[in-house]
């Protein structure tokens, strides 16, 4: 039985398996000609697709697709989003990634390895309900988990197998959707994360969204293109970023005949404003350890992004020294996952890795002026697992219970979700607050699960414990069988069983949602994604009587990105 | 994050304000030690302590939430290798002093013991017996 690991990235999806000579990359998929020659030889897209005549299609099939329904960026969806729309189905965001999963173990399977136990690679700064549904995701692909590990860690393991002292070094992971920096410490052949900051949507779509809009300001007739011409056209804009890496000039194909000349220049000035970005999770990261670039060893970049040499100057005058060599962006990822899978099964001996928590945990609670305020209990920063309590007190002497919220964020940039409310049931019979005070402990792991005892501090007699971190729409047991069973014939049988989709019953709403969903929604700032988020789950919720109205608003809120779908 | 009682150091088993370069190397051979059962800590315990020392007070005997034993180390340092500190000094006299003519029999005694100590050790001359 050997094991692999798995870079289940945005864009792009990478398995490796690890045997005596080292790790490497197994072929998954085969590209198209006009894109073997780019450096996409052992990647799979992350892309899911339905054929014309409803046939299930993944990787190079699906991203290629020109008559049917595809699904990009599922990854990006694991933040918040419940259900996704193809072709006028209702999936799960779930049931698409396990198909994913599974078509992954297949194409495995077939070249010879066996694929029952993984490690799978998530951002350094997934929060906890995405670092869940990766899990899960990959359970109902009927894969064993050996553990979830932070993507910057699997590629400095990559380097170090290659480059083998203590060191401490600074891994930049941006891929297609996210922008990890993450600083390690090699010691003895023990990989500590000790510094993490990202930006959860930002990566190769938006910068390829930067330049569409860049070209599409300068080409007549954009607003009249289909949505096949614009999806070739999203496809071409692709082509050029890659090709402009290694060339000074690139034609990109327009999708009625006829293309538009980029330069490197050119393609510079329409991205620097994202690229220049990266400064602030890179001096953060160094800020929070109080270190200079000079108390790094080596700076390894790694993901698609990375290979874009505006990124890489940017990085390099930034840190004060050239990118380490001998890592492939593509692939190292991957390749670090499968090292892990050997430590963990005991092929490798005196390995080991600890990822910490880009996120603090906490609750809300009154500060002493009566405000109230996040009271971290894990902070950011902490090795993983961790466990940690903190002791609160009741506002109010009569207080019977109290609603304790189970809160992760970054108090930094007063980013917060609220992950669940416990309810804590206090003693009636005390009579002051200060003899129902409390100890809140909290223990998080790998996998994303945060476990929250609440004990009496008089008694030390637990009041309540919950475990967080089931997501915004809980599966159960049927549901996960459901999906399992389902994705696994989707992939056997290359067709949709009706269980894994829930058909909508209108088309033109199933359509609009489809758009903002799929085609707008994963390529803009979060901080304008979130009305469209909020007025398409308006749509899904309105009634026959609300919903004109509803679809209205929808249409009018995405005009503005038209040259998105 | 409260120190519940505990003392980083104490957890990580280096001495008390070790850099955190050092704490995460004593981390890398600790975890190693948890992972097999060894010991009363657990990985979690690690962690702890070695984000406590990381993001912690830079100068540690700040901090009066962690302990060490003894409280204070100063008073009990020796400062350098020629001297002792502090200085030695003569401890006041517990005792009566004796009388003149106790001083005087222990001169005459202490003489006698000197002569007999010489005379034993002056060499026998030759030929001569008893």
């Amino acid at each position: 039985m050997s094991t692999i690991g798995i870079d289940f990235g945005t864009t792009n999806s990478v398995v490796a398996a690890y045997t005596p000579s080292g790790s490497e990359a197994i072929d998954i998929d085969s590209p198209p000609a006009d894109w073997a020659d780019l450096g996409f030889g052992r990647v799979l897209p992350t892309v899911f697709g339905l054929g014309p005549q409803g046939e299930t299609l993944f990787g190079w099939e699906a991203k290629t697709l020109a008559h049917g329904e595809r699904l990009q960026a599922v990854k990006r969806l694991f933040q918040q989003e419940v259900s996704v729309t193809l072709d006028g189905q209702e999936f799960l965001v779930e049931t698409i990634a396990t198909m994913l999963f599974g078509h992954m173990k297949a194409k495995v399977l077939e070249s010879g390895l066996s694929a029952d136990r993984a490690v799978v690679t998530i951002p350094a700064n997934s929060r906890g309900l995405a670092r869940y549904r990766t899990k899960l995701c990959a359970q109902m692909a009927k894969l064993q988990v050996l553990a979830l590990i932070n993507e910057p860690t699997a590629a400095a393991m990559a380097y170090s197998a290659r480059m083998p002292f203590d060191q401490r070094v600074m891994v930049v992971d941006w891929g297609g959707g996210t922008l990890d920096v993450t600083i390690l410490e090699a010691q003895a052949g023990v990989f500590i994360e000790q510094a993490s900051k990202g930006i959860q949507r930002l990566g190769g779509l938006d910068l390829d969204a930067r330049v569409a809009q860049h070209i599409a300001a300068a080409t007549p007739g954009v607003n009249e293109w289909s949505a096949l011409e614009r999806h070739l056209f999203r496809l071409a804009v692709e082509k050029a970023k890659v090709r402009l890496s290694e060339r000074d000039f690139t034609n990109v194909d327009l999708p009625r005949g006829g293309f538009h000349r980029l330069d490197r220049p050119t393609f510079d000035d329409s991205v620097r404003g994202l690229v220049e970005r990266v400064r602030q999770p890179i001096e953060q990261t160094l800020q929070d350890l109080g270190a200079a670039p000079a108390d790094i060893d080596a700076v390894i970049l790694v993901g698609g992004t990375c290979k874009v040499p505006l990124v890489r100057e940017f990085i390099a005058d930034l840190m004060g020294k050239e990118p380490a060599a001998g890592v492939d962006p593509m692939t190292a990822v991957a390749e670090g996952a499968a090292i892990a899978a050997a430590i963990l099964s005991g092929e490798i001996e005196d390995n080991d890795f600890f990822v910490a928590t880009e996120h603090a945990l906490g609750t809300f609670a009154l500060d002493r002026t009566g405000e109230m305020r996040f009271s971290t209990i894990i902070p950011r920063n902490h090795k993983l697992p961790a466990r940690a309590t903190e002791s609160y007190t009741p506002a109010m002497d009569e207080a019977a219970s109290i609603s304790l919220r189970v809160v992760e964020g970054d108090p930094e940039h007063e980013d917060y979700t609220v992950l669940q409310t416990v309810d804590v049931p206090l003693d009636t019979g005390r009579l002051s607050a200060q003899d129902k005070s409390f100890d809140v402990t909290y223990e998080y792991d790998l996998d994303g699960i945060l476990n929250v005892n609440v004990e009496d501090r008089l008694s030390g007699r637990t009041l309540t414990q919950s475990k967080v971190g089931f997501g915004i729409a809980p599966l159960s047991p049927s549901d996960r069988v459901r999906i399992a069973e389902g994705s696994e014939a989707a992939v056997a049988e290359g067709r949709i069983s009706p269980a894994a989709a829930a058909p909508v019953a209108d088309p033109k709403v199933a359509e609009l949602l489809q758009r903002a969903r799929k085609d707008v929604i994963p390529y803009i700032d979060e901080d304008k994604a979130r009305p469209l988020r909020e007025l398409a789950d308006a749509l899904e919720r309105a009634g026959d009587a609300e919903r004109p109205d509803a679809v209205l608003d929808l249409e009018l809120a995405l005009l503005p990105y038209s040259y998105l779908f | 994050m409260t120190t519940q009682g505990r003392n980083p150091y104490l957890v990580l088993g280096v001495p008390f304000g070790t850099s955190g370069q050092e704490a995460t190397k004593a981390f890398a051979r600790q975890s190693r030690r948890a992972r097999r059962g060894i010991g009363p800590y657990s990985l979690e315990d690690f962690t702890w302590a070695l984000h406590e020392i990381e993001h912690g007070d830079s100068d540690p005997a700040h901090d009066a939430g962690l302990y060490r034993v003894p409280a204070v180390p100063e008073a009990t340092a020796w400062p350098s290798p020629e001297a002792p500190f502090p200085p030695v000094r003569p401890l006041p006299r517990r005792t009566e002093p004796h009388s003149e003519e106790e001083v005087e029999a222990l001169r005459r005694e202490a003489a006698q013991q000197l002569l007999k100590s010489a005379l034993a050790a002056l060499p026998r001359p030759p030929g001569r017996a008893g």
